[in-house]
């Protein structure tokens, strides 16, 4: 019960920031599709014509829902880093500490209720992807649907959200200078994005992520642990 | 041990590892920094008016003929034609015998008919789809054919990745069917997948009904033609894989266009290298299959194959600068090699063949000549060098290490299958100290400073003797990674009168208790 009351609580604090995610996600991506599929139905034919070579750039075409797979990234990066502030950065634990007056919570119980939170924050930002999907599936204006790999790309970059958010959580936990090594655990998010935003194999970026998650997870949960407050 | 120890042991190598990693890429890109200030500043500064000098002087024979290019008549016999690119009023192609005298001079894109045609040397048509990203959104494209009735789509065809296969839409969205390497069918369950392409161009044929494809997976060789609904497979070899494609005339476009060829005068054909001394040549009118392999031990490397309608001919070039085989299967003897050879002139060899219809070869020319050595070393990279070689002072030994236990073991592999992953690894590589032993004395240091700061602090030895290893490892990054996570003050024991850290509560040193206040003690007034 307590722990439902804190995920509550922390849900609380974190849903204006998903609501407004969600609908910049919804309006742009609309639009987005929309753009898109006059630009399918209207394509530039006009350079294939008989006893010519195609160019292979006019065969190779971006998905439909691809600019808003990029809208959905940023938006998820922004969320994790947002929500990561509000859970664990400003206003500091003030408002937690309140709510546990009359309440009493072990530490693990705290941490556990704020990740679950985020984690299902990101979860209902997938969620809201994968409507948009289905709406691109379903419009009598799209004539080629959006690939499986590509909705399940938006479904990670919603991980990749959690990840801004363990990262910025570690940043606020940790008790050193902002010009030593507090930053060090949203550098640390950002080298990751750097290996894996280059062209590689998906087995290996989601072994990495998951090994980047587990190393930002375990200090997260040691530091709040061992944190004097 | 105890849940909470163990937990605050893997979290404290968490925090190594992420600021060891972190501290390192901080390293790399100030020593990347400062060699591209000074490669800008000092570099192009200097080497700039050579450039400009040396434009303007001609050219010598012997650099004209290494530049040009070969060309054969029907009989075999060599003319050579050079365009100088670099002045803009010599654009016009000129034509020498081997004898050096000038028998032709005109636009480039009007050569006499009487030379062979040979499929282009860059083949821009073809798309590598290893470059596709399974993260990054931007290069992430599906290969979409259209199906077109003059400007109207008819219906487009998207290739399904996951699934290996084509999916055809048509205008109003609806699923009209599925093709595989089965051909075109109306159920999915139907379809067996089309390997992933390596390659592939399309055109529209001459006379109409295209799209047509030519899908060149790692073993195997397709032809669909979405209009007739075909899928022909040209070739399948299980145990090779097929590493460039070359077409000549096989599609039939019209005169004046991109990549046309007469084949009034040319017979169709596709060339599959399969390895570097053996390629598959498939040609059309009348169908016909030739493998061309040349012997083992030989370094000729085969270039280009073209067949008129009575002759099949194959081009081969062969360099002083190939190493022999037996050579290439030792990196060091290699290197060593290629440090004598690039000493001395190249000797190259041009060579045109007759194939019969077995594959077997029969010389009608060689060409030989000689161009000037390859320049290793100029006095900017020599700077370079010597620059890099100082930075690299600074990087930890532990880069050595890994270059020769784990770069080479495991990393290289990655050249083929992740280029950028392996790139990553090699910046590490190009920052080694290389054995340099101003860097390991640095590191001594380092070990010996963490020595003297830890002493006081430990807590265990163990504890110390790590941190003193992982200093010696990394060098700078090393000590600083130290100072980040274990910086505590030190205070007088009131026991030994040593210093004492202040993170644990026993003295390093007599193991006394820090001491505690008086329970009756006023801390205001001392009383």
């Amino acid at each position: 019960m307590r722990f439902l009351a804190l995920f509550k609580k922390e849900l609380r604090e974190a849903v204006p920031w998903l609501i407004l995610a969600t609908l910049l996600l919804l309006a742009i991506s609309w639009f987005m599709i929309h753009m898109k599929a006059y630009d399918q139905s209207r394509w530039h034919y006009n350079a294939i014509s008989n006893g010519k070579v195609i160019d292979t750039y006019m065969i190779f075409r971006t998905d439909i829902m691809l600019e808003s797979a990029v809208l959905m990234f940023f938006t998820s990066i922004g969320l994790g880093l947002s929500v990561g502030i509000r859970h664990f950065w400003v206003p500091d634990f003030t408002r937690t500490w309140q709510f546990l007056i009359h309440r009493s919570a072990t530490r693990s119980l705290i941490l556990s209720a704020k990740l679950t939170a985020a984690a299902t924050v990101l979860l209902c930002l997938s969620i809201a992807w994968l409507l948009l999907a289905g709406y691109a599936h379903i419009s009598e204006r799209v004539i080629v649907p959006p690939e499986s790999g590509i909705v399940g790309l938006g479904i990670f970059y919603a991980y990749l959200g959690f990840i801004v958010y363990l990262g910025t959580a570690l940043c606020a936990l940790t008790t050193a200078r902002w010009y030593t090594t507090r930053m060090f655990g949203l550098f640390f998010v950002f080298i990751m994005f750097m290996i894996i935003l280059s062209p590689t194999n998906f087995t290996f970026v989601f072994f990495l992520t998951v090994f980047f998650l587990a190393v930002l997870i375990i200090q997260i949960y040691e530091t709040f642990l061992q944190k004097e407050f | 041990m105890h849940r909470q120890e163990l937990l605050y042991k893997i979290g404290h190598c968490s925090r190594v590892f992420m600021t060891t990693l972190l501290l390192l890429l901080v390293l790399v890109f100030i020593q990347a920094f400062a060699l591209e200030i000074f490669r800008t500043f000092y570099i192009y500064k200097k080497s700039s008016y050579q450039v400009q000098q040396s434009e303007k002087e001609p050219l010598d024979r012997r650099e004209r003929i290494s530049r040009s290019e070969r060309l054969f008549l029907l009989d075999g016999t060599v003319h050579l034609m050079y365009r100088d690119r670099q002045l803009p009023e010599n654009e016009s192609a000129l034509i020498y015998d081997t004898n050096d005298n000038l028998i032709w001079q005109g636009d480039p894109d009007e050569l006499p008919e009487s030379y062979l045609k040979w499929p282009p040397v860059r083949y821009i048509n073809t798309y590598s789809l290893r470059t596709y990203r399974a993260i990054y959104p931007d290069s992430r494209r599906s290969i979409v054919v259209p199906l077109l009735n003059g400007r109207e789509i008819e219906s487009l065809w998207r290739y399904e990745i996951s699934g290996g296969y084509f999916v055809g839409f048509d205008k109003d969205g609806n699923r009209i069917g599925y093709c595989g390497s089965s051909g075109f069918v109306q159920e999915k369950s139907q379809t067996k997948p089309l390997e992933q392409p390596e390659n592939f161009i399309a055109w529209m044929p001459i006379k109409g009904g295209g799209p047509v494809i030519l899908w060149a997976s790692k073993n195997s060789l397709y032809q669909i033609n979405f209009r007739k609904q075909t899928i022909e497979l040209l070739s399948q070899l299980p145990d090779k894989k097929i590493s460039r494609i070359q077409l000549n005339g096989w599609m039939t476009l019209a005169p004046g266009s991109e990549l046309y060829v007469d084949n009034e005068k040319y017979r169709p054909l596709i060339v599959c290298t399969i390895e570097e001394n053996s390629v598959f040549v498939i040609l059309r009118d009348p169908a016909e299959t030739i493998r061309i392999d040349l012997p083992e031990e030989s370094k000729v490397r085969l270039s280009h194959v073209t067949a008129t309608k009575e002759k099949i001919y194959m081009r081969a070039f062969d360099s002083s600068m190939f190493p022999p085989k037996e050579i290439t299967k030792n990196q060091k003897a290699l290197m060593k090699w290629y440090q004598e050879v690039r000493k001395k002139p190249i000797e190259n060899y041009e060579q045109l063949y007759e194939v019969d219809s077995a594959g077997n070869l029969t010389l009608l020319n060689q060409f030989e000549w000689t161009s000037d050595p390859r320049q290793t070393t100029s006095p900017e990279n020599d700077s370079m060098e010597k620059f890099r070689k100082t930075l690299t002072k600074a990087s930890p030994p532990f880069y050595d290490l890994f270059n020769r236990y784990i770069f080479r073991l495991f990393v290289r592999s990655l050249y083929d299958t992740n280029r950028d992953i392996f790139e990553l690894f090699r910046i590490f590589i190009q920052y080694a100290p290389s054995y340099n032993p101003f860097s390991y004395i640095l590191s001594l240091l380092m070990a010996g400073f963490v020595f003297f700061h830890a002493w006081p602090r430990r807590k265990s030895m163990a504890g110390l003797i790590g941190w003193i290893v992982f200093a010696a490892l990394f060098n700078i990054v090393g000590l600083l990674v130290y100072l980040a996570l274990n910086y505590t003050p030190t205070v007088q024991c009131h026991n030994c009168n040593k210093r004492r850290g202040l993170n644990t509560a026993q003295c390093p040193h007599c193991g006394a208790e820090l001491p505690v206040a008086a329970p009756e003690l006023n801390i205001i007034t001392g009383t």
